[in-house]
């Protein structure tokens, strides 16, 4: 049998022991309103995502749904829409964010809030000023522009990127239908070899295309694999806290993250 | 009558199945007259062929060869050495006896409430869950009544994640008195270390680092004794649970300062190099013992008034009248206190001092290291340096939303040591690290050292070279022409 959709119970179970836990008491929640949400958002699939640790102990849980997946030009494009909470229970949107909003984000640093109110203040210099010519005084500075980045947009942001440059499947677990959309496959008989790192790729690669996580970046990736149960851990070390497991004997996977949202830019420095 | 017997005797010899053939010399006369009796051959010399034909379709099931190719099965040692864990140890059976050898009394030894503590951090939603703290308490437990280990106490410090295998790092201590030999899986630091201290090499063996080093600190600073300061407990690790156990050496003060000039991610191979450049004076299992120095004295908390020192012994006392205080109260930085002392920069918790020469001023001779003066023991965690942007080094962990609910668990998680949390329910407090043993600070890599300006030629003038050989005088040379 093959999965159709992670389960969560499995999820933690397999990644306990990379420290990828949720409270108990979210855990229990969860299970309730997990369901709920996906029949409110009209979703095919929502599962959680991850984790996003905050400065004052509130925790954003982040939900990842989609309806539909299409392969297009060699990319597979899912969907997805994102919900966030902090207790478990009640879900709210996370919006997406267009492509200014996004350059910005990336200069926000260190752990968000918690406070999903919060509005960070950016300074930028303004584009549109008379530039200062050399030699005469100014009378007065340009004003910089001032934005007012939410801190659900840099919440939102951190997400997608790490989405982006994970979200592993297992090589050949989709397939793409007549109706060219992708859609997990289920012949799927297994990884041949869990332990190599060709044997997982990203969900975005058009299924067939042959591009595994062995054409990342080497060192980005470890695997662990205990050959004698059947379980590979596959670890990103760009984005820690970013982990999926594969099941060999159950043909089931998963992933969580776990983390604060920042990548790790010292990786070059630390292997 | 004898002759009964003998018949009888002959047909129990004929009977003696073989363990070879898989059938007994009877059977196989009998198969063979069946044989001749069916197809009736019509040569005398065709009864040989006959036997041998029936031999080699003789069928049995436990001699032929495997129809299915036997499974490959993969190792499954480190299962088995999990599953050990639970459970009473399996004793060795003499096999003369048929009985078990005598099992030696197992150890007495302290350990925290392992499986409440599990259970705190589930709820916290850290550490590493319930399965797995439930699979550290029992590995411990194993650490603990091993009476060859004789240990006065364990702690699970935590686990340290790497590329090809894990580490869970447990800390031990011994009963005084016992020995503490020395650890395993060590590289040379010591003589790797003591050259570069010990003044001028010979010029042509000074390849090693450039002579400036050498003069800066003549003396090497001297690691702390086994049973103090940062080694005060001694470092049991294996890559898994009920695995084998190896003990991490003691740490140097020379291996926390470069500890703190690199940032490296572990192997998971205590064998393994760490760093060329700027160079670590040991190997992986070094670079580990001394990230364990540095996090354990940063990040071992106790709940604030749990320990009194006792000031003639100069050592922690649980207090006898501790109320433990309600869990959403045990998530502010001032209800928990450090519990161990602090690591200086000389890489050392207690500083040491060089001799002071007479009339020499203790400002002006002692560096910068020498100098320092750190938090006393019991320093609660509201003190500690604040991150830029005034933010406290501690971040609070709470087990419900609503704080209403009774009977919660309160925590903190620390900012500088990403994975160091601790927390507490009820009276039952636990600190734990999962991580990769990354610090949360900005990391400068080493430059590469300056090029030199001029070569040093006072360093390659040596005496040790004979003097050139003086030729021979010319009008000798020319008489012989």
């Amino acid at each position: 049998m093959v999965q159709l959709e992670p389960n969560f119970t499995l999820v933690l179970k397999h990644l306990a022991s990379c420290g990828a836990v949720i409270p108990a008491e979210q855990q229990a929640a969860l299970d309730h309103s997990l369901p709920i949400k996906r029949i409110e958002a009209g979703l095919k699939t929502l599962v959680l995502w991850g984790r996003i640790t905050a400065l004052n102990g509130k925790d954003y849980l982040i939900a990842e749904g989609f309806n539909t997946a299409t392969s297009k030009d060699g990319l597979a494009t899912y969907e997805t829409k994102y919900f966030y909470s902090q207790d478990g229970a009640r879900w709210s949107d996370l919006q997406p964010v267009d492509p200014d909003t996004a350059v910005r984000c990336a200069r926000i640093k260190g752990q968000l809030s918690g406070d999903a109110a919060k509005n960070y203040e950016l300074t930028e210099k303004d584009p549109n000023a008379p530039e200062p010519v050399e030699g005469e005084e100014q009378e007065k500075e340009p004003e910089p522009l001032v934005f007012q980045i939410s801190e659900l947009s840099v919440l939102r942001y951190r997400v997608d990127s790490i989405t982006a440059a994970t979200s592993v499947i297992p090589t050949d677990s989709t397939i793409v239908n007549a109706a060219s959309q992708v859609v997990p496959n289920r012949l799927f008989a297994g990884c041949a070899y869990p332990e190599k790192l060709e044997a997982y790729q990203h969900r975005t690669a058009a299924p067939g295309s042959g591009a595994t996580l062995a054409q990342d970046l080497r060192g980005t990736w470890c695997v662990h694999y205990d050959s004698f149960k059947g379980v590979a851990q596959v670890r990103s070390l760009l984005w820690p806290g970013y982990f999926f497991y594969y099941a060999a004997n159950e043909l089931t996977w998963g992933a969580l993250y776990v983390g604060d949202g920042n990548r790790n830019n010292d990786l070059i420095f630390m292997l | 009558m004898a002759a009964a017997d003998a018949v009888v005797q002959a047909l129990a010899y004929l009977q003696v199945h073989s363990a070879n053939d898989g059938t007994s010399m009877y059977d196989h006369l009998v198969k063979l007259v069946n044989k001749v009796l069916e197809d009736q051959p019509s040569k005398a010399v065709d009864l040989l062929e006959a036997s041998l034909l029936v031999k080699k379709s003789t069928f049995d099931a436990k001699e032929s060869s495997p129809l299915v190719p036997v499974p490959v099965v993969p190792d499954a040692t480190q299962t088995a050495a999990a599953v050990s864990l639970f459970g009473d140890p399996e004793l060795p059976i003499n096999r003369q006896t048929g009985e078990p050898y005598p099992a030696d009394p197992p150890n007495e030894f302290e350990c925290e409430n392992m499986s409440g503590a599990s259970m705190v951090l589930d709820c916290l939603g850290v550490g590493l869950g319930r399965e797995v703290g439930l699979n550290v308490a029992l590995a411990a437990k194993r650490i603990g009544e091993d009476p060859k280990l004789a240990v006065k106490s364990v702690r699970f410090f935590g686990k340290f994640m790497g590329l090809y295998a894990d580490y869970y790092v447990f800390e031990v201590a011994f009963k005084e008195g016992a020995k503490a030999a020395e650890g395993v899986a060590a590289a040379a630091p010591a003589a790797a270390d003591t050259p570069a201290a010990e003044g001028q090499a010979p010029a042509a063996a000074s390849g090693t680092g450039p002579a400036g080093s050498a003069s800066a600190a003549p003396e090497e600073v001297p690691p702390e004794a086994p049973g103090t300061g940062a080694n005060k407990f001694t470092y049991l690790v294996c890559s898994a649970l009920g695995g084998p156990l190896t003990r991490l050496p003691n740490v140097t003060p020379a291996q926390v300062k470069a500890s703190r000039r690199i940032k490296k991610l572990l192997t998971g191979r205590l064998t393994s190099h760490v760093s060329t450049y700027p160079a670590f004076p040991g190997n992986e299992a070094n670079y580990l013992r001394a990230l364990i120095a540095r996090i354990g004295a940063a990040t071992v908390v106790a709940p604030t008034d749990f320990y009194g020192l006792n000031d003639e012994t100069e050592e922690l006392e649980a207090a006898e009248d501790w109320e433990p205080p309600p869990g959403r109260e045990l998530a502010v930085p001032s209800a928990w206190v450090h519990v161990r002392p602090h690591l200086k920069s000389q890489g050392r918790c207690e500083v040491f001092k060089r001799e002071l020469p007479e009339d020499a001023d203790e400002d002006e001779f002692y560096n910068e290291d020498e100098l320092e003066e750190g938090p006393d023991l019991l320093a609660s965690l509201e003190e500690d340096a604040q991150l830029p942007g005034e933010q406290a080094a501690w971040t609070p962990l709470y087990s419900s939303s609503s704080e209403a609910v009774k009977k919660q668990a309160g925590g903190l998680r620390s900012l500088v040591w990403p994975g160091a949390v601790c927390g507490g329910r009820e009276g039952v407090w636990t600190c734990v690290y999962v991580g990769w043993g990354v610090k949360n600070a900005p990391f400068v890599p080493l430059p590469p050292p300056p090029v030199a300006a001029e070569f040093d030629w006072a360093a390659v003038e040596t005496q040790e070279l004979e003097l050139k050989p003086v030729p021979p005088p010319e009008d000798e040379e020319e008489a012989e022409d």
